[in-house]
């Protein structure tokens, strides 16, 4: 099997689907997800690094919605330090940001021992599930840290992880109502690419609102990536303020 | 400035744009969240907007801030927005366990009736080991136990509260002095040596010292944001510090440089001596980042601080850059860092009585 190529001429073996294995499909879907040469379980990692950041932010427990806000938030911003993220493209809804890569990535950290959830009462009515982070799953991510890759995105994802928790009004709802790229008019059901095939410069949303926040900038020095990350959360806060 | 909505394009809303960045602009934080100081920077923000609400400062009880690696898996009463103070007090003897975002604490015990009983409850609860605040309200010193109260490293420092000095050449120079007799002098606190004996500094030792300074800084200069590594045109800034409300008095850069005898190659591998003429290219090269970071921030102050962790201290190696530095304008400043205790009772010593 070539792990190497971008997945388009990957077609699995009929025995594939007849009788799954789990790392079979989890390459099968980390090549169809990404697109790219990432490795097979990156996904995996940079997310369960989120949830760990989470739980050193005290988050946690985070609802399942959030997890994929926080998902979009981090995938958009993740061109801001230029580090690869494993989703580019995200279906538009007229609810919630959900990743189906991520909630496959989400239940086997789970199975893993790596996360724990259970559900709670959902103030709106109902039930919601919620996660957070074992000492394994944080003990994990520090044995990551051998990965150059994952090395190179971790400042990144904690950065992430700080700006949300700076924020308390950010929740799932707000983030998906300002997020410049799922907020963009659009068909509900078609898909918002912003770099997986279109170029980020031009489609990813959230990288552009970050690069317009110089243009109003008063404070006399320019405003680094650090600094883009933590105004484009307080950004979302901004806009869900005026919606409100 | 006004934003046209086609510059940004799909669901953005150019308005907030511009709202977000004046209004929010110099409200980010100065230090990456994954920076050993990013937290207890949070912690003297929490101390500071705590403080006026409450009676402390005639306490002689201190408080403990214990950063914990997950506050839901800890035990206590729990204490919400702990950035807001919302009329509440610290607590003299209590101990806070604290996350990262410092959001939220738990209270694990009840104050402590006498400084000996929180100790004790400090190490009961992780403080022997975790990252660990201590602050004592009687002489406003804050102390940094970075690997917990049994660990190597702490940085004693005061946290001023409304003070809001001036950021002035004089001022930063005698807070760089400070810093020096309270840490940099002495191996044993300075926390920059990978193997003192044989004059080998940690690696990225520049970051290490940074990072003390601009903990240091935040602690003093209360009106001004302390923020490191901060680029734009001829590259990045060690640290600069800028007024964040309208009283505060004057902005500066800080260039740091590491003169040192060994340093660990980019590439890897063992510890490789360093020649003269690489301290002298620091030298120079830390002059003009001073120069130039300053003039583009239009800062009143642009200072080059050289920690100089060679086997000897000699002031040699910076009198062939005195004139170019006052030309531009650049104040200077070497500290010597000891590499071992018995180096610094030497050195004590001859300063009293010759050989």
């Amino acid at each position: 099997m070539d792990h190497d190529g971008d997945g388009s001429d990957y077609s699995p073996a009929p025995e594939e689907f007849l009788a799954p294995q789990t790392p079979t499909l989890d390459e099968t879907l980390g090549r169809v997800y990404s697109g790219r040469p990432l490795p097979a379980l990156y996904g995996r990692a940079w997310l369960l690094t989120l949830l760990a950041c989470a739980e050193g932010f005290g988050l946690t427990p985070i609802p399942g919605d959030l997890v994929h806000g926080m998902g979009l938030l981090a995938d958009g911003l993740a061109e801001v330090y230029k580090v690869p993220s494993p989703d580019r493209a995200v279906l538009k809804s007229d609810r919630l940001p959900f990743f189906p890569s991520l909630q496959w990535d989400l239940d086997r950290l789970l199975v893993q021992g790596l996360l724990e959830s259970w559900t709670v009462d959902r103030e709106s009515g109902g039930l919601q599930t919620v996660y957070a982070c074992t000492e394994t799953g944080r003990s994990m991510v520090n044995l990551l840290d051998g990965s150059p890759l994952l090395r190179q995105a971790q400042p990144f994802l904690k950065e992430v992880v700080a700006a949300l928790a700076d924020s308390s009004e950010l929740d799932a709802e707000t983030i998906a109502a300002g997020d410049s790229t799922f907020a963009a008019p659009a068909r509900v059901g078609s898909v918002l690419d912003f770099g997986e095939w279109d170029d980020p410069r031009f489609h990813n949303y959230a990288l552009r609102t970050t690069e317009a926040f110089e243009k109003a900038n008063t404070r006399g020095l320019p405003f680094g990536r650090r600094d883009r990350v933590h105004l484009y959360a307080k950004y979302l806060v901004h806009v869900g303020r005026g919606a409100a | 400035m006004t934003l046209d909505p086609s510059e940004v394009g799909g669901g953005s809303d150019p308005r907030a744009i511009e709202e977000t960045a004046r209004s929010e602009g110099r409200n980010v934080p100065g230090t990456p969240a994954d920076s050993a100081i990013a937290w207890p920077r949070k912690v003297i923000d929490v101390i500071r907007r705590w403080l006026p609400n409450g009676h402390l400062v005639a306490q002689t009880k201190p408080v403990a801030f214990v950063l914990v690696p997950s506050i839901r898996a800890s035990q206590g009463t729990p204490l919400e927005l702990l950035d807001l103070p919302l009329g509440r007090s610290l607590e003299p003897g209590s101990i806070y366990l604290c996350d990262e975002g410092m959001r939220r604490a738990l209270l694990p015990r009840d104050p402590a009736a006498t400084v000996e009983q929180w100790a004790a409850d400090l190490r009961s609860v992780g403080g022997g080991h975790l990252p660990t605040v201590v602050y004592s309200p009687a002489d406003g010193l804050l102390v940094w136990y970075s690997k917990g109260l049994d660990g190597p490293d702490r940085l004693e420092q005061e946290v001023e509260i409304g003070v809001g000095r001036p950021v002035t050449e004089a001022e930063l120079m005698a807070q760089l002095d400070r810093l020096h007799v309270k840490r940099w002098v002495s191996p044993s606190l300075a926390g920059v040596w990978d193997n003192s004996d044989k004059w080998v500094p940690v690696q990225n030792a520049e970051r290490a010292f940074q990072d003390q300074v601009s903990l240091w800084c935040d602690a003093v200069f209360e009106r001004h944001n302390v923020t490191t590594e901060v680029g734009g045109p001829g590259g990045r800034c060690d640290v600069f510090l800028y007024p964040h409300v309208a009283s505060a008095v004057g902005s500066g850069v800080i260039e740091m440089k590491v003169l040192r005898a060994f340093h660990f190659p980019e590439s890897g591998g063992s510890p490789t001596a360093v020649p003269a003429r690489e301290n002298v290219a620091a030298i120079r090269k830390g002059i003009r980042q001073a120069f130039v970071y300053g003039r583009r921030s239009g800062c009143d102050v642009s200072l080059l601080c050289m920690c100089d962790m060679r086997k000897v201290d000699d002031d040699a190696i910076v009198a062939p850059f005195l004139f170019a530095a006052d030309k531009f304008k650049v104040a200077m400043c070497r500290y010597f860092v000891f590499a071992s205790d018995e180096a610094y009772r030497v050195a004590l010593t001859k300063a009293v009585l010759p050989e």
